[in-house]
């Protein structure tokens, strides 16, 4: 298999089929809407729905009672330990399911090779290992700061749900090393930006020890999303420098 | 609360109405809800399913009941979406699945304890242990290809751990026929027993039929394939339990006792205030169609309804770990098989159980391949690995 597409029999455009395309056309004036208005109305059925909800869930109560001290004094500084705690748990699980997104990229490697310019798989081993290096610092931090590692907690729940089409590219047989990229690339850019929000948490918390460690996560963080793109860019046949030329 | 199921009259048909709006209401939270919570609104999906599966079985071999059983579905219907709709958009399938498994474990095992025939209590039992073990393989899958520790959703409830191994409960389909309670003989719970495991596993099969596909993981999906399999052997085991001279009527008028009772399990447990109105306006409901069956049972069969209910309503599932007994049952149990309708040691199986399964084999274990050495630990196996290096 190539690593790109190549051209086939797509069907789903309707010039494959332009007769039948007419045919479709021509209904719609005998056949007009039953019901009125626009594709507004679902925002006000969203709306409603709203503010009948609840949270999708809450961050667990820190693991001692000296801790929850330590959590109200820091409620009250405006340190926000919460939010902290819900986004350590955020980066933990993303790092952890990231570990197991760069094992199926191995096995991709392994089923499909690479390309000119693409990832070895010393590479992605490399990287594999890093996102597992930062699943256990978290898992660290998390337990120094009084908070339970196995939990998920809100922030996380909501990444998991966002980036489970990353994971559905990746392991899905019919897709070469070269398309999983694609996927592995929006993973990566958000963990860019996640990283660097944690680090501003961190110093907003006074937790300078934890803002070095996220410092260093963002730097290795900054090292695999332009790893990513140069193999992207390689595989396409492109510069990988033109995003810098724009503008 | 004391029911009186000869007598007590819920709600009248006629005011058993919804709105679409009704029947999407606001979900449980997947992390902040008790496991049991979840458990319940996937049992009674699959307590309203099987109404609705019986409801049209019967109209097929029924017209006079056409019409009756046309009401009554309907409500039906709607009292299914409305518990099923409960599950939030966040719970992914395999999620959910894991979910299933938790029912399949502690429903069973508070059916297997209560039960008071021997025989059927080891049918539960052997049933119990094959579920158990579909828990643990779907938390390796969970773990291994998704990075999440499946205990976030069992919420340490229920083990996680080898049953008897999936790749050696494939079985001949005559050995998963069982011997049927005699109905005039059986005691009421017995029949209360045997049509909400039907319901519970017949559900999880359809489940796994329906999401297996979804998954992009070859694994997956193969994993799903071979436990639906597994899941159609135990719908076979299950209905086989069930006496087939029933009549039609006397099959419906026990479908409605039965989620009478239980979604009477369901209030008696339930800490969730919303979910738990739900259950009683439910309960209500079903006491209605338990009144509106029990009196066309006995127009037209010229039976009294008492010599298929009894008055008073037996003792609730329950809703709790059964980590001890499940235990026991695992110690003492794993090694039986089945010839026909009797347990026996693996060693005295069937010859077409064996060259069935070795068949099925032949290309390799899905549920082996994903669990090979896999160790359930907190945090999934990566955490066991940091652990391990300090």
């Amino acid at each position: 298999m190539t690593q790109q597409a190549t051209l086939g029999t797509n069907r789903t455009g309707m010039a494959v089929a332009a007769q039948r395309g007419q045919e479709m056309l021509a209904g719609m004036d005998e056949f007009p809407p039953t019901s009125q208005g626009s594709a507004k109305d679902i925002a006000m059925v969203r709306m409603a729905y709203a503010q009948e909800a609840e949270p999708l869930g809450s961050v667990p109560q820190p693991t001692g009672m000296k801790n929850k001290v330590r959590t109200a004094v820091k409620a009250i500084t405006g340190a926000m330990p919460t939010l902290l705690m819900d986004k350590l748990g955020e980066r933990l699980a993303f790092e952890r399911t990231g570990a197991r997104l760069y094992e199926a990229l191995v096995s991709k490697y392994e089923a499909f090779g690479s390309f000119d310019g693409g990832p070895s798989k010393v590479d992605l081993e490399h990287i594999l290992q890093e996102e597992y290096g930062h699943f256990t610092l978290l898992q660290s931090v998390i337990e120094r700061l009084g908070g339970d590692p196995t939990a998920v907690t809100p922030s996380a729940n909501l990444h998991a749900t966002a980036s489970h089409g990353v994971m559905q590219v990746i392991v899905d047989p019919r897709t070469t090393l070269l398309q999983s990229l694609e996927a592995i690339l929006i993973a990566e850019l958000a963990d860019n930006a996640c990283w660097e929000a944690l680090m501003a948490l961190a110093q907003e918390a006074g937790e300078d020890t934890l803002m070095t460690q996220c410092e260093q996560a963002l730097l290795t963080e900054q090292e695999h999303l332009a790893k990513v793109q140069s193999w992207l860019a390689a595989g396409q046949g492109r510069s990988s420098t033109m995003r810098n030329t724009v503008g | 609360m004391a029911l009186n199921l000869l007598q007590d009259k819920g709600v009248p048909l006629t005011r058993q109405r919804f709105t679409w709006k009704d029947l999407v209401q606001r979900p449980f939270s997947k992390l902040d809800d008790d496991a049991f919570t979840r458990v319940r609104v996937i049992l009674m999906n699959g307590i309203e399913s099987e109404a609705l599966r019986f409801s049209h079985a019967c109209a097929r071999m029924n017209q006079d009941l056409q019409q009756a059983l046309a009401h009554v579905r309907r409500v039906e219907q709607h009292q299914q979406t409305l518990v099923n709709w409960l599950n939030p958009a966040d719970q992914s399938p395999l999620e959910t699945t894991i979910g299933f498994e938790q029912v399949a474990i502690e429903v069973t095992a508070s059916v297997a304890e209560s039960e008071p025939d021997p025989y059927l209590a080891q049918v539960y039992r052997f049933g119990l242990l094959e579920d158990f073990d579909h828990m643990y393989r779907y938390a390796a899958l969970m773990d291994r290809v998704e990075g999440k520790d499946a205990n976030t959703l069992v919420q340490s409830y229920s083990d996680i751990l080898p049953g008897r191994p999936t790749s050696i409960e494939h079985r001949y389909p005559l050995d998963d026929l069982r011997r049927p309670y005699n109905r005039t003989q059986a005691a009421f719970l017995t029949k209360l027993h045997a049509l909400t495991i039907m319901a519970g596993e017949h559900q999880t099969h359809d489940y796994y039929m329906t999401i297996g596909p979804m998954f992009a993981d070859p694994l997956a999906r193969q994993l799903y394939a071979e436990i639906a399999s597994i899941e159609e052997q135990h719908v076979t085991q299950y209905e086989s339990i069930i006496d087939a001279t029933e009549t039609w009527l006397e099959k419906w008028l026990l479908h409605e006792a039965n989620e009478v009772y239980n979604y009477y399990s369901c209030v008696e447990y339930e800490q969730n205030p919303h979910i738990k109105q739900i259950w009683e306006r439910f309960l209500d409901y079903e006491l209605g169609h338990l009144r509106f069956v029990a009196d066309l049972f006995e127009n037209t069969e010229k039976r009294d309804a008492a010599e298929v209910l009894e008055q008073a309503c037996p003792a609730p599932i329950r809703y709790a770990s059964h980590r001890a007994f499940v235990r026991d049952v695992l110690r003492q149990e794993v090694h039986l098989s089945a010839v026909g309708s009797e347990f026996v040691d693996r060693d005295q199986e069937s010859e077409e159980t064996r060259d069935y399964r070795t068949h099925m084999n032949a290309e390799g274990s899905p549920s082996d391949t994903v669990a090979a050495s896999y160790i359930w630990t907190p945090g999934t196996e990566l955490a066991a690995s940091a652990q391990s290096k300090q």
